[in-house]
């Protein structure tokens, strides 16, 4: 995918190596700083999640496997107990855009949420409707709409409905056709996975090489600068996800007003624990210890220690306003007592972003939404 | 929609080779242009704020400090004078003296109304159009100023609408388009918006001389929260306009337009993977030299968008995290980016797709909302 790679005309030779030479404004001491950071952030926080991905998927591949050539009620919970443990694996890393995840439309194939125009009923239905054997192919599925390839896909085809178990248990075509494309998109997500797990895994080597080498193929921007900065818009949009649209979302403007189904996994009951999942991964990406993550970019001073020991503190609040509220998302934003346990949960994660945003972002050296923030 | 044609970081391998040489090929002659020269607001972080021109190779040209933050430049047909405009609601305008790089003159709106971020030379270089808000009368307003007279209010009219935003020559060379968001704010409070329930957004087009309304295009009343905020020329006297959303974050919208010559508007679709990356705002829209493509930023969503616009077609989307400034180069097919994270860049687009051609430097720095484009 690299453009370095391609034969270029003299010109274009010309001017790459014109900007080549200008395009390292960062000071000798930022590079090394944010390359040892996005090296350890890699290595540390998301090469383990993306393995733990692979694994769920590779898990989840095979449950699909066993359960279409028996199809059974047994099978049908296992199924489901395979799903749950995929998305476990997902939310950690729902919100990183940086890396090999970015290429290919890898993160709508996984996750495409929120999708519109009901798009994932819609089109999961055509294909149930069509039968299309040829469809299910690998490379064929792996090309296909974006809603019919991932987790949400799984989730309508083992939630939805009054019994959702009986349609892959009535032996008949379509049961056969039904349990069949479960599992390509079983087989699909654990491709991806593989893929990311490799792709980061030379992307590591890449951001560990002397003299460095370019993480384009992987996804990676040009400089350590450009990939710290990513990881910190990534942390971000975790909030923006998890506030704006996993809670906002749902609450929308009022206790007589909510939009329960626009929670996130109301069918598969998960709207809450996703949201816990997201905040748990959030924590660790700022770092476990001075030495790591973004916590690792804060230089040493009473100033600076103050700045994270808020932010240590805003997690543990957030995170403790999670566990706090009582019911399932979808009930509680529609219920007197629990719909302040949600507004709590939102008002505590906004309180942890701004905290990150507008005291921790200027001291590491980091910038985020100049323009998206702007609003004009 | 075939999800696997958009690949964010570039285009896909395989056919890119051949299409680069292509594009390159045929325009090779032009495409190292020595007069090109790109104007810019630019931040450092640190709340100073700069007015700044660059050339292709990275030279800077003009580095001169603002009393706050600007939003687009206007830049004086023979490129002797550049007018930084405030951002909205704004107080000043500055005149910058391009060959001696200091500030000629600072501009005041004309009392009781604010600036509205954007304003235009006339093709003669002899007047200045500049929006203005007048919140008191809840319109908008085109001031109009004499450049060889100390840049005197000549005239104002009405732009028909609440708002106003970005104005582009019409290719009649005597009609404003003028971008009237529809949103009224109180200038003492910012930038909240007072009326998002009732706002009437329009693209008006206005005779130059006389200040008569020849046409507005409306939404349909189902779009009246789509904000119509920037302007870009197209080929066959054609209009594109990009808007920003306020309803929803789940609805399913169109953010950007064309409107041809007859009156006639066209929505431009997105395919679905990108369409809730958008988060409802694009925040610059340009044409490249030819007319025929049309690039849209999506600051919030990290990626800038490109149409086909002869035929009608999405071309591909690139990840910028946010990126926002976009105009032509002097090459057909071509557009600079730039990014609040230091980044700008060359991309080409061809054949439905998109490939970038070099990072450039100016590293440093928060580029602004917009960036404008001289051939000198």
């Amino acid at each position: 995918m690299s453009m370095m790679r391609l034969p270029l005309p003299w010109f274009a030779l010309c001017l790459l190596a014109l900007l080549a030479g200008a395009a390292r404004a960062d000071s000798p001491d930022d590079d090394a700083r944010f390359r040892a950071f996005a090296l350890a952030t890699a290595r540390d926080y998301l090469l383990p999640r993306y393995a733990s991905l692979a694994d769920a998927t590779a898990k989840q591949e095979q449950v699909w496997a066993d359960f279409c050539r028996q199809p059974s009620a047994d099978g049908f919970a296992a199924v489901r107990a395979a799903f749950q443990s995929g998305m476990d694996a997902w939310m950690p890393v729902q919100h990183v855009h940086v890396g090999p995840v970015s290429l290919q439309t890898r993160t709508e194939r996984i996750y495409f949420w929120p999708e519109r125009k009901n798009a994932v009923t819609r089109q999961v239905g055509a294909l149930l409707q069509s039968g299309d054997a040829a469809a299910l192919a690998p490379d064929q599925l792996a090309q296909a709409s974006v809603a019919v390839q991932g987790f949400p896909a799984l989730q309508l085809l083992l939630y939805e409905g009054d019994d959702p178990a009986q349609p892959f248990l009535a032996g008949d075509p379509a049961a056969a056709y039904r349990c069949a494309y479960g599992a390509a998109v079983a087989r699909n997500l654990k491709a991806i996975a593989g893929q990311l797990v490799d792709g980061w895994t030379a992307a590591i080597g890449v951001l560990a090489a002397v003299p460095p080498q370019s993480g384009k193929d992987y996804g990676l921007p040009d400089s350590p600068k450009e990939t710290a900065q990513q990881m910190f818009t990534d942390l971000l949009t975790l909030f923006q996800l998890v506030g704006d649209f996993k809670l906002g979302l749902p609450l929308d403007e009022s206790l007589e007003k909510p939009k329960p189904k626009l929670a996130e996994s109301w069918r598969s009951g998960r709207s809450l624990r996703n949201v816990g999942l997201n905040l748990d991964s959030a924590a660790a990406m700022y770092g476990k210890d001075r030495a790591s993550g973004f916590r690792s970019l804060l230089p040493p001073g009473a100033d600076n220690d103050a700045i994270d020991q808020q932010i240590i503190d805003g997690f543990a609040t957030a995170i403790a306003a999670q566990r706090a509220v009582s019911m399932p998302l979808d009930v509680a934003v529609a219920d007197p007592v629990g719909r302040p346990q949600v507004e709590t949960l939102l008002a505590d994660i906004r309180q942890v972003r701004n905290l990150v945003s507008q005291r921790l972002a200027p001291v590491v050296g980091l910038s985020l939404g100049f323009n998206g923030l702007d609003g004009d | 929609m075939d999800s696997m044609a958009i690949d964010r970081r570039g285009f896909l391998l395989g056919s890119g080779a051949a299409l680069l040489a292509a594009a390159c090929g045929t325009s090779a002659k032009a495409a190292a242009p020595s007069g090109e020269i790109f104007f810019s607001g630019r931040g450092d972080g640190a709340n100073r704020f700069d007015v700044v021109a660059f050339d292709a190779s990275g030279g800077v040209r003009l580095d001169c400090a603002l009393p706050a933050r600007c939003h687009a430049i206007a830049v004086r047909p023979d490129g002797a004078q550049c007018v930084a405009v405030a951002r909205r609601p704004g107080t000043f305008a500055v005149v910058v003296d391009v060959a001696n790089r200091v500030t000629a003159q600072e501009l005041a709106a004309t009392p009781g109304r604010t600036f509205a971020g954007h304003g235009i030379f006339s093709a003669d270089g002899r007047c200045l159009f500049l929006t203005e808000d007048d919140t008191a009368l809840e319109e908008g307003f085109v001031s109009v100023r004499d450049v060889a007279d100390g840049y005197r209010i000549l005239r104002s009219f009405r732009t028909h609408g609440v708002g106003p935003h970005e104005l582009v020559w019409c290719a009649d060379g005597r009609t404003l388009a003028v971008a009237n968001g529809g949103i009224l704010i109180n200038p003492d409070s910012g930038r909240a918006p007072l009326n998002i329930d009732s706002m009437q957004p329009s693209l008006a087009l206005i005779d130059a001389g006389d200040g008569v309304l020849q046409n507005a295009a409306r939404l349909p009343a189902e779009l009246h929260q789509l904000s119509i905020r920037h302007l870009a020329g197209l080929s066959g006297q054609r209009l594109a306009f990009g808007m920003q959303y306020q309803g929803p974050l789940v609805d399913d919208v169109p953010l950007v337009g064309v409107l041809a010559p007859d009156g006639a508007v066209q929505l431009l679709d997105l395919p679905e993977a990108l369409g809730s990356r958008t988060r409802q705002y694009i925040g610059s829209v340009a044409a490249d030299a030819s007319g025929r493509w049309l690039a849209a930023s999506a600051p919030r969503g990290g990626v800038v968008l490109f149409w086909d616009s002869e035929a009608g077609a999405f071309a591909g989307g690139l990840d910028l995290a946010d990126g926002c400034g976009i105009s032509c180069t002097a090459v057909a097919g071509e557009f600079l980016l730039t990014s609040g994270q230091g980044i700008v860049e060359r991309v080409i687009c061809d054949g439905l797709r998109v490939g970038r051609i070099a990072s450039a430097p100016l590293a440093d720095g928060q580029w602004d909302n917009h960036v404008t484009f001289r051939q000198l």
